[in-house]
């Protein structure tokens, strides 16, 4: 039975042949778009896990752990030691074995990557306990006092600049997102008024036959929606089977934080809101349109 | 809008109408259309019987003077009531009007459906309706696909499905043979029996003179009332 037809044949539109592929092509953009916002979003969870108030005292590789002198390494560590237990405001000092430090480089170094210990640099990690006492600049000269080649990095730092940059990224990734709901929003409007002009004629007679405005926009607005479900849900497929192809090629490598990721099932069902957002959009474009601009041109 | 029965279906007051490029039709109309009434809009070819029609449907504004239906002024009616206001209409146009990528079936099921009614049941009526006219060979049909006669009884059925308060039809008989002509207009006059308000436009005037029914004829912008005159048209006959 014929109980969804439409009285107004905008199937046949020329818009209702290009208009599911741009949505398609919107909600590929949009779904990928947050993707990687989530991405972002689960990094600097990660980070802000990983390390709270520490800093990290390095020493270039060659200057401590080095056998030819291991008493010089002994004499310079005993000398930090000594200096971080009268620091004021500092708490557990550890000093990392080469393990723990390619552990922390984990989620950007390949697992079985072979480096050269010797290279790495020897990390000293230093909790810091109450950072109303404890005076960075003043640790610094002490250190450097014992060699110049002690390098102290202070997480709360580069962290802070690395989450800046990481909501930035967040950011621009939601207003992609919002840019092509708007783009969707625009497209359906601009459409729905040509199709309103194409069938003026039977829009006429459906007028002088009873039918309300609300009736009429109901029929675009049901048009919108199996165009904006089809669409996006194509784009929402071709998304996912980019982020398995890319999973794929990047498995081979595995970078376990961006594996977590991909595989998420959280992050996929969260990403199904982006047909959902869109189609919902484009029916509410389609009726606000077809509304006013029957209002206006009575 | 209340449904309470009004006495005068239709009533112009001093209604002009100018059109864009400043072409007067109407002057200073005045017409007064009782409701249950049947009569007959005559007057030559580009009399303006069409366009008077199109004004009491609301399908366009006068230019000047007040029109008002069922006793309500129009010009003081709601976006959304003159959608119910035209639901009390049923309309024939002169060229049909029918949609043309909807069956015969739909097209005369649309005025129930846009009302509410399910599909189904508006389809039932449709059908019924279709087979009265004659046309249960061409439910499934596209309008285009039908001979001139057979689209206007497919339009008639349309105008007459909601059981409208007030009928106007533009040369309902003007496409068909003398018979079906006579089988439409015995289903007009059903209606007005039924106490629905019926107005037929023809360029005909002898068949509104047979039928004994009050004709308004129009002429340089005026509306002319005339009652029928039985013994005149009797003599006339007879002559
Ligand atoms: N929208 C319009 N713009 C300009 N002129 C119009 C318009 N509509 C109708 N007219 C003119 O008004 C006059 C009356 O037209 P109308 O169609 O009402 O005549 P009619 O009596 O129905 O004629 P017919 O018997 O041939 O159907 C005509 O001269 C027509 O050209
Ligand atoms: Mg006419």
């Amino acid at each position: 039975m014929t109980t969804h037809h439409l009285d107004l044949p905008l199937k046949a539109d020329p818009s209702s042949r290009f208009l599911p592929w741009i949505v398609a092509l919107m909600g590929y953009l949009a779904t990928l778009s947050l993707m990687i916002a989530l991405s972002v979003s689960t990094l600097i969870h990660h980070w802000n896990r990983g390390f709270q108030d520490h800093i990290t005292i390095q020493v270039p590789a060659g200057s401590l752990f080095e056998k030819e002198s291991s008493s010089a390494h002994t004499e310079i560590e005993v000398k930090v030691r000594h200096t971080l237990n009268r620091t004021a405001g500092v708490g557990t000092v550890k000093i990392l074995s080469s393990q723990e430090i390619l552990e922390i480089l984990n989620p950007w170094v390949p697992k079985e990557s072979s480096l050269e210990t010797s290279f790495l640099p020897q990390l000293i990690d230093v909790e810091i306990q109450n950072r109303r006492v404890f005076s960075l600049p003043h640790l610094r000269q002490a250190l450097h006092t014992i060699s110049p080649h002690i390098v102290v990095e202070d997480h709360l730092t580069w962290q802070s600049n690395f989450l800046d940059l990481a909501r930035s990224a967040q950011v621009i990734s939601f207003a992609i997102v919002t840019l092509i709901i708007l783009a969707a929003v625009g497209t359906v409007a601009f459409t729905s008024q040509t199709s309103l002009i194409i069938h003026r004629n039977i829009i006429e007679v459906l007028h002088l036959v009873g039918a309300t405005d609300a009736y009429i926009a109901k029929q675009f607005q049901m048009h919108a929606f199996r165009i904006g479900l089809k669409g996006s849900f194509i784009g929402f497929i071709l998304s996912g089977l980019t982020i398995l192809g890319l999973q794929f090629f990047i498995q081979d490598l595995h970078i376990p934080l961006l594996e977590n990721l991909l595989s998420s099932l959280s992050v996929w069902s969260i990403t199904l809101v982006i047909p959902c957002l869109i189609t919902l959009f484009m029916m509410l474009a389609a009726q606000l349109t077809v509304r006013l601009s029957l209002r206006a041109s009575v | 809008m209340q449904d309470i029965p009004s006495k005068n279906a239709i009533h112009f007051q001093n209604v002009s109408l100018v059109f864009e490029h400043g072409v007067r039709l109407f002057s200073g109309l005045n017409l007064t259309i009782e409701s249950g009434g049947f009569y007959f809009l005559t007057g030559v070819s580009g009399a303006g019987k069409s366009t008077l029609l199109k004004m009491i449907y609301l399908g366009c504004k006068q230019s000047s003077g007040t029109i008002s239906l069922f006793d309500t002024n129009t010009a003081r009616i709601s976006f959304r009531d003159i959608a119910f206001l035209r639901r009390k209409i049923g309309i024939v146009f002169q060229d049909f009007r029918l949609i043309p990528h909807l069956t015969v079936l739909d097209n005369v099921a649309l005025p129930l459906q846009v009302r509410g009614v399910s599909p189904r049941k508006a389809q039932a009526e449709a059908a019924e309706l279709l087979n009265w006219v004659g046309l249960k060979d061409h439910l499934k049909s596209l309008p285009h696909t039908l001979s001139g006669g057979e689209q206007q009884r497919v339009a008639i059925s349309r105008a007459v499905i909601g059981r409208p308060k007030l009928l106007v039809a533009d040369e309902p008989t003007g496409n068909v043979d003398d018979e079906t002509a006579l089988k439409l207009l015995y289903l007009f006059e059903e209606m007005h029996k039924q106490g629905t308000t019926v107005i037929l436009a023809t360029h005909n005037r002898n068949l509104a003179q047979e039928l004994k029914y009050p004709e308004i004829f129009l002429e340089k912008g005026q509306a002319f009332l005339l009652e029928p005159e039985p013994t005149l048209i009797k003599e006339g006959i007879l002559v």
